[in-house]
């Protein structure tokens, strides 16, 4: 009796060796292999070079095994702690000013008003302008003699001289997180206003009725309610801005002074400017654990914030 | 029908006739730091003459974006089989071994025979006593200066500042209040103490010519710290701080500024300036009274000099053997007077074949003229294989004292320690 289809399915099934459950075994590996393959050719083939790299001293044709030179003079160099420090300042700033004034704007557009429409599209314009335009932009208006800046804080008589945002060592750092946060609050103010619109009513209502007043009901309802979003941005943040060096590097350099360098700025220059790609990847591999070793924090934070 | 099958014959027999010069055509590509504006008339005219040679340019305006993806190439292993390039950025790429050595090409070849070209142009394509690189594009500096405002302040246009004196006092009456707020709103000269490239440009030839020497190959150290190094540092960075006729947001500058842009909007009557300016004033300012001076010198009997910038011409080390001659071909080509002759439309660089340096072109065109001038009498580059590295520390050196952390001859040791220190680690002067 020739075996139907059936018959075959039933006798492998006996057999255990069915297609379905190679299928069910194999099928999420089979899926996911073009994205890892991807991800091994794009990320992790570049980290093990740089990592090699860190060991040599680089060449196109005949790099040498230096051992741990690079890393000596990386830790030696007091400008790559000047960008270190640096981008720890950044880091700090944008996320806590950066994070305020993201709920604070967020609480403001939660409102069914007109303006609060408006101000939806104001702070969500700069998320879609190139950060690099940005940067352009900002060096104009920040410009000591002839930027907007200066001469509405002239015409409003707030300083009687321009303010040099971009030129000097100590007012510079603060020009720079001020760009931060205006590139950056329009993203994260859109994930809390959506938070906030998935609060629920009658929770304020009760509220309400039980006496609580405005600050009270953020404080103990909107905040707690709206929290996983809140660790969500602080993470978004918290990377974003370790990473940060598009926007300093077109307005700054890293100037003047080393007063905005940041680490990536630092490794760039290593790299891009100086050829000295060994030096280069040992500043990368530094900078890698340095953001893993934050994004592993995170990710525990956020773990107990979820708890 | 017929006709339908004449075309098709015809159209047949043409390829066949055109396939072997099609097949023997050889693809050199190139890359180059500047505009199609500024290269294309040179190699579409290059093309013209060699039509056996397809040239692929890719064209990366902006010396750092050029390096950076050259250096990216490089290191990929997916370089270009030849290069314009930066003559201060020459050494380094020879260093890494990226470029060919030319001195076999050039021995057997009297269309590239070194005594085609001015000495000083022509040592910058040198590394370790090897040429791996020939002239293409000269570059000089002078002072680029608004006539106009000149007349407004009764200076005479016609006859510029001649020394350090004489240039300050004019960059003082150039430097003016124009709505009485106390503050100035034109300024006599832009000097930017912040960018490494530029402002080791604009320094050296008043170093030069204070007498001053780079670096000491031989006792592998660098000397720019001597009295005429804080001479000159002193001098310039005096317009800033002293004088005030340099825009105070010039110091801390972002290295994308463009100078260029301030002077031709008359924001500064002064700025330091390559040949460039006279075919960007043309385009984008056409009525703008450009005049071109050369360096003020410290005193009446000293001679001004200039630094000699410019792009060379160079083979990747990396070129298939098969494409070499297509690319020997193209070194011949775009140093030949023909091509070089070339500049003299687009404006963007200087021939640097001699026998172009006198040629009557200069004589209807002053500011061209001057240009040439300051180029015959123009300093080459420091020859060092860290250029690049020293022009930032000299850059932290203005800024320090800039902004009053140090005094010149500190700021000037501290950049000659950290100079040192690196030609001691790397073995390389």
């Amino acid at each position: 009796m020739p075996r139907t289809a059936a018959t075959t399915w039933e006798a492998r099934d006996d057999r255990k060796f069915s297609v379905s459950a190679l299928l069910d075994r194999y099928a999420g590996l089979a899926l996911a292999t073009p994205a890892l393959a991807i991800m091994v050719l794009l990320m992790l083939y570049p980290l093990l070079y740089a990592v090699w790299l860190s060991f040599v001293r680089w060449t196109p044709s005949d790099s040498t095994f230096i051992g741990l030179e690079n890393y000596e003079r990386l830790f030696q160099d007091r400008i790559f702690w000047l960008g270190l420090g640096n981008t720890l300042f950044y880091t700090v700033w944008n996320v806590v000013l950066g994070t305020a004034a993201s709920i604070g704007i967020a609480l403001l557009m939660n409102r069914p008003t007109f303006l609060a429409r408006i101000l939806r599209l104001m702070v969500f314009l700069p998320v879609i302008v190139s950060s690099a335009v940005a940067a352009m932009a900002w060096i104009w208006m920040f410009d000591t003699e002839f930027g907007l800046v200066n001469q509405v804080l002239k015409l409003t008589g707030l300083v009687q001289q321009g303010v040099p945002w971009l030129n000097s060592p100590h007012v510079t750092k603060w020009s720079i997180v001020i760009v931060n946060i205006w590139l950056g609050t329009g993203l994260s103010s859109m994930l809390i206003l959506a938070a906030l619109q998935g609060v629920p009513q009658d929770l304020h209502e009760a509220a309400v009725i039980d006496g609580a007043n405005r600050w009270h009901r953020l404080w103990f309802i909107v905040l707690p309610y709206i929290r996983p979003t809140l660790l969500v941005v602080l993470t978004l943040k918290l990377i974003g801005s370790f990473k940060t060096f598009d926007q300093i590097f077109i307005m700054t350099g890293g100037g003047p002074l080393y007063s905005s360098e940041t680490v990536l700025i630092y490794l760039y220059r290593q790299g891009f400017e100086y050829f000295d790609f060994g030096f280069a990847g040992a500043v990368g591999v530094v900078f890698f654990v340095l953001v893993s070793v934050l994004s592993v924090g995170q990710a525990m934070l956020l773990r107990g914030g979820s708890k | 029908m017929k006709s339908t099958t004449k075309y098709l014959l015809a159209t047949g027999l043409a390829l066949l006739v055109a396939s072997p010069a099609l097949a023997q055509q050889t693809e050199i590509s190139i890359w180059t730091r500047m505009s199609e504006e500024q290269n294309k008339p040179l190699f579409d005219a290059f093309e013209a003459a060699n039509p056996d040679i397809d040239l692929v340019v890719e064209y990366i305006p902006g010396g750092k974006n050029h390096i950076n993806k050259l250096i990216a190439a490089v290191a990929a292993g997916t370089a270009p089989d030849m290069t314009v390039l930066d003559v201060v950025a020459t050494e380094a790429f020879a260093r890494l071994k990226a470029l060919k050595p030319l001195d076999e090409i050039i021995a057997g070849n009297p269309n590239l025979s070194l005594d085609l070209f001015p000495q000083g142009p022509l040592q910058t394509g040198v590394f370790a006593e090897t040429h791996y690189a020939i002239p293409f594009g000269g570059d000089a500096s002078a002072v680029a200066y608004n006539k106009a405002m000149f007349r407004e302040v009764g200076l005479d246009p016609d006859n510029p500042p001649k020394t350090w004196a004489e240039f300050v006092d004019a960059a003082k009456k150039l430097t003016v209040d124009r709505d009485g707020d106390g503050k100035p709103d034109v300024y006599g000269m832009l000097f930017v103490p912040s960018i490494p490239s530029l402002t080791t440009f604009m320094w050296l030839p008043y170093f030069w010519m204070s007498g001053g020497e780079f670096n000491d190959r031989k006792a592998m150290e660098f000397t720019f710290n001597s009295e005429a190094g804080v001479k000159a540092l002193t001098y310039l960075m005096d317009l800033h701080l002293k004088e005030g006729v340099v825009p105070p947001s010039a110091i801390g500058a972002a290295a994308n500024n463009d100078n260029q842009l301030e002077f031709l909007q008359g924001r500064v009557a002064m700025n330091f300036d390559g040949p460039g300016i006279i075919a960007r004033a043309a385009r984008d300012v056409p009525d703008f009274e450009l005049g071109i001076m050369r360096h003020p010198t410290p005193s009446a009997d000293v001679p001004s000099v200039s630094f000699a910038g410019g792009d060379n011409l160079a083979i990747m080390d990396k070129i298939p053997e098969e494409k070499l001659p297509a690319a020997v071909r193209v070194l011949e080509w775009l140093s030949s007077v023909e091509a070089q002759r070339i500049w003299f439309e687009t404006s963007a660089r200087l021939p640097v074949r001699k026998e172009l340096l006198d040629d009557p072109f200069y004589e209807e065109r002053p500011n061209s003229k001057v240009y040439l001038e300051s180029f015959l009498n123009a300093h080459e580059p420091p020859q060092t294989s860290h250029y690049v590295e020293v022009q930032q520390y000299l850059r932290d050196a203005f800024e320090q004292v800039a902004f009053g952390m140090a005094s010149p001859q500190d700021a000037l040791n501290e950049a000659k320690t950290r100079g040192d220190a690196l030609v001691r680690r790397t073995q390389l002067p």
